[in-house]
């Protein structure tokens, strides 16, 4: 008697995690039919059918269609793809790190630091010594987004740190006061802004994936790769972190060790994605939660399906943004908060349906 | 063998507990009483490796110091006084995520017993976080248990660390949990644990310490330390131990007035 | 080469018939070269344009037949508003462009971004920027530029010269009145209680010399936010704006109650002028008859 249930019972345990496994299959098979989506649709009239054809036939594309997907759709995608998993699993590491499912990549400082970069390079462009303003050419922005990402989360995560113990409550604290500190700098600069500045400022701060370029993809490609495959390994201790970090150290997680690779990954992940692609909102909280929804909280599962649901919803709404008002674009930051806003208002009131806090 | 030598705690610039000196054997429950603010939960803390703390402890002759995490994960298993879990896991995930080992069939088994021995078994599959305070309370011991599930191996006895157990718990639970610790103990396994019934206390402990302003005040067996006098000065009121004349019982009570 | 052989028949001007077929035949195949490079331009039958001002010179030009696309602020005339509109000039899109399937892009200053043009010199489509500037000699460039860019070079210098001299008259009524110079304020938007008005170097400043008033502010270049104190100091006579859409001659009870503003002489006389921004702003065909429009506001009461 007690056999059968009980093996009915480990069954069922097996069940979330072989569920999240599963996923893992469906949800790939998902992001590539969405890539050949991706690459199919657009304003311009090119067949991809056709362009396969003179592919597998060896024959040669016409500039414009080399130029539309080669150029212009497929590092769109990829960096769509790079991105929208960044965000997610940056997303799904958080809350695991701060056992709250409201948690974001900006609470580690990370936009706020990001966006004062942008601002810099933008409104500060000229000030910039010149040969540096060579190197990086068009990418000047890329660059001071990303240094400046990982400034706010270096400060923050000193100051939150005392003897090796990392109080995440501190850092949440200190993540606001320095976020008012940075809109505080950024505040004067918008100021010295001229109107041509504080227009793509705008647009900066909306995220498009519109400048997706080769160059972009190189660079933020293998770092989010490796940040992925750092946070991936997460999945354990993060699990353990939920039941309180007194209780995960006691099973035997490293826990500082933990938040140390936590944060960091994060900060890779978020810094580089916010750092090409500008403010995309709404991916880090909603993916994760969406997957905890539907498949389990499991961390070992949760993260990398988080990775590919973000994926799948940030190039869904690549193509959204490039024809609903083609052959304008809609930046996506645009959309990903359309939906995303009444998805996540959902999300709060079923959870205090639920009565879950 | 749990050690503790002059072990005592500092937290900003107070003194919490002083030179606290004790041994206790694998194989009993040592039951650790004393009034509110006493330090109790402090010397629990510091045996969990949780602060930090002058002097040494010492698990099985190895000095917990120097010992990472997960080589102490192996050799003794917390019990807290209360404790949430953050995301709707169910019970049997909580319990899973308490075993180092991946999954594998002989963990779902694991699971499955301890579930068992807090007879928690048909709640397997609900959400933690929608249990009852002191249901949630045994699914934590359960965890407990299968993180340790062998008392003894390889000659090494483990080692279940549990501060105010059975605080929460229906009186027939209490005497349930209460057992489930002195059968571990009678296989071999070690059990320290904070108690804030006097009663049960004197039930089951076979080491019993009394704190008192971060001080150890006497350690001893029941027969030792379980006296009106010592136990009137530990909690500054005074308290009768008396004898149930059926079967020979300790029970203690205290008296109206305060000393 | 026209000097070269001019040179030489200088004084064979009587000269043998031969020599004159010479000469007639270099004039003829030199402007054939001039013609050529023109009707390859003129070939270019997919434009577009980027930039407000750009794009009302094509129509001035009467080239508009000729364009399949312009940009969010090409606004005028209401045929541009009809045709497909590509985004905002300085986030352009690459593939939403590359749709219109285009053989010329003619583009004003500032547009970008600059990985956009690239990509789209990459297709071999030529992408030609428009200098831009705030007086009479900037938009008889423009118009210039426009018209080389289409190969329509003649055309643009009749258009210019006429343009040209619409714009001296405008002038010459702006530096002959005799009456007091008035100060004018040019405030692009009060959102959030921020009064960012226009300092020199923009087009306002232009538009406001060249109508014949003063700009208020002369301390800083750009558009910058005003602090209550400036505003006061400035004391503008007239407070000038673009008009929101829609918003016709809404009075300025808003604006003049504004504690800065209040203390103006502006608002003493409740002086408030609206005009459509690419009108008053945008510095092309129809910029003599924004002067004329704004002297009459300024100066007729």
């Amino acid at each position: 008697m007690i056999s059968t249930e009980g093996s009915k019972n480990k069954s069922m345990l097996n069940d979330r995690y072989r569920a999240g496994r599963r996923a893992h299959i469906i949800l790939t098979f998902a992001l590539l039919l969405v890539s050949g989506f991706s690459l199919a649709i657009g304003p311009a009239d090119v067949s991809i059918w056709l362009i396969l054809k003179k592919l597998m036939l060896n024959e040669l594309l016409t500039s414009l269609e080399y130029i539309i997907i080669f150029d212009i759709r497929l590092p769109r995608l990829l960096l769509g793809t790079c991105v929208g998993a960044a965000l997610a699993i940056s997303g799904a590491v958080m809350q695991g790190l701060f056992r709250n499912p409201l948690a974001d990549p900006g609470l580690i400082g990370i936009s706020a630091g990001a966006g004062l970069g942008a601002i810099i390079a933008i409104v500060l462009g000229g000030i910039i010594p010149g040969f540096i303003a060579s190197i990086l050419g068009n990418y000047l922005v890329v660059f001071f987004a990303f240094l400046g990402g990982w400034a706010t989360t270096l400060i923050l995560y000193s100051v939150a740190t005392r003897r090796g113990q990392t109080s995440v409550a501190t850092m949440l604290l200190a993540g606001i006061a320095l976020g008012a500190l940075a809109g505080a700098i950024s505040g004067i600069l918008v100021y010295r802004a001229n109107d041509q500045q504080l227009r793509d400022l705008t647009f900066w701060g909306l995220g498009s994936l519109a400048g997706a370029s080769w160059a972009k993809v190189t660079v933020a490609g293998p770092l989010i790769g490796i940040a992925i495959l750092f946070a991936a390994r997460l999945g354990h201790g993060l699990n353990a972190l939920a039941l309180g970090e007194a209780t995960a150290a006691h099973i035997g997680v490293a826990t500082q060790n933990l938040k140390n690779k936590a944060i960091f990954t994060v900060a890779a992940a978020t810094g580089i994605a916010v750092a090409v692609s500008g403010g995309i909102g709404f991916i880090g909280i909603v993916v994760p939660h969406l997957v905890r929804q539907l498949i389990g909280p499991d961390h070992r599962t949760l993260i990398l399906n988080s990775g590919l649901l973000g994926a799948i919803i940030l190039v869904l709404a690549d193509v959204i943004s490039r024809i609903i008002v083609a052959p304008a674009e809609l930046p996506i930051g645009i959309i990903t908060a359309v939906i995303g806003a009444p998805v996540f208002l959902w999300i709060l009131l079923s959870n205090r349906r639920e009565g879950n806090w | 063998m749990l050690q503790a030598n002059d072990v005592s705690v500092e937290i900003n610039n107070k003194t919490i507990l002083e030179n606290v000196k004790f041994e206790v054997p694998a194989g009993k429950i040592t039951a650790l009483i004393g009034p509110n603010g006493s330090g109790k939960s402090t010397l629990m803390r510091a045996i969990s490796s949780e602060i930090s703390y002058q002097g040494k402890i010492l698990i099985n002759e190895q000095d917990i110091n120097s010992m990472k995490a997960w080589e102490l994960a192996a050799i003794r298993a917390v019990l807290p006084q209360n404790s949430s879990v953050a995301f709707p896991f169910t019970v049997a995930e909580v319990i899973h995520i308490g075993l180092r080992n991946g999954t594998n069939s002989s963990t779902g088994h694991l699971i499955n017993e301890a579930l068992e021995c807090v007879g928690l078994l048909s709640l397997a599959e609900r959400q933690y976080s929608q249990l009852s305070g002191g249901e949630q309370q045994r699914v934590q011991l359960a965890r407990v248990l299968a993180q340790v599930w062998s008392p003894v191996i390889n000659g090494s006895a483990k080692w279940i660390f549990l501060d105010e157990p059975v605080s929460s718990l229906d009186i027939s639970f209490q005497l349930e949990v209460m057992n489930l610790m002195q059968n571990y103990a009678n296989k071999g396994g070690g059990v320290f644990t904070i108690m804030h019934d006097l009663n049960l206390t004197a039930m089951y402990a076979d080491y019993v310490g009394v704190l008192h302003n971060g001080k150890l005040l006497c350690f001893g067996t029941p027969s030792e330390v379980i006296n009106d006098k010592i136990l009137s000065e530990a909690y500054s009121c005074r308290i009768k131990v008396n004898i149930t004349p059926q079967n020979d019982k300790i029970f203690i009570l205290p008296q109206a007035t305060k000393i | 080469m026209k000097n070269f052989i001019s040179k030489r028949l200088h004084g064979k001007i009587k000269g043998t018939p031969f020599e004159i077929s010479i000469f007639i035949l270099c004039i003829f195949l030199l402007s054939s070269s001039y013609v050529y490079a023109d009707s390859k331009r003129q070939e270019l039958d997919k434009v577009v344009s980027i930039g407000g001002s750009i794009t009302e010179i094509i129509y001035e030009l009467e080239e508009a037949h000729r364009l399949v696309a312009r940009d969010s602020t090409s606004t005028y005339p209401r045929a541009a508003s009809m045709l497909p509109d590509v985004g905002y000039m300085r986030a352009l899109s690459p593939e939403g462009i590359l749709s219109m399937d285009p053989n010329l892009i003619i583009a004003e200053e500032g547009s970008g971004p600059q990985e956009t043009i690239d990509l789209l010199t990459q297709v071999s489509i030529p992408f030609i920027k428009i200098s831009d500037g705030y007086t009479r000699q900037g938009i008889i460039q423009k118009i210039l530029e426009v018209g080389d860019a289409l190969g329509v070079n003649t055309k643009a210098e009749k258009v210019a010269a006429k343009i040209n001299a619409e714009l001296m008259d405008a002038e010459s009524k702006s530096n002959q009145y005799s009456g007091k110079r008035k100060k004018v304020l040019f405030i692009l938007s009060t959102r959030g209680g921020k009064i960012l008005a226009s300092g020199t170097n923009t087009a306002a400043d232009g538009i406001i010399k060249m109508a014949g008033a003063i700009n208020a502010i002369h301390s800083f270049n750009g558009y910058k936010p005003l602090s209550d104190e400036a505003v006061t100091v400035a004391a503008p006579d007239v407070i000038l704006m673009m008009d929101r859409r829609g918003d016709h001659g809404s009075g300025g009870e808003e604006l003049f109650s504004m504690p800065s503003i209040s203390t103006t002489p502006a608002a003493e006389t409740k002086s408030l002028i609206r005009m459509n921004g690419l009108y008053l702003l945008g510095f092309g065909p129809r910029t003599a008859s924004a002067i004329n429009e704004l002297r009459e506001e300024l100066y007729s009461d």
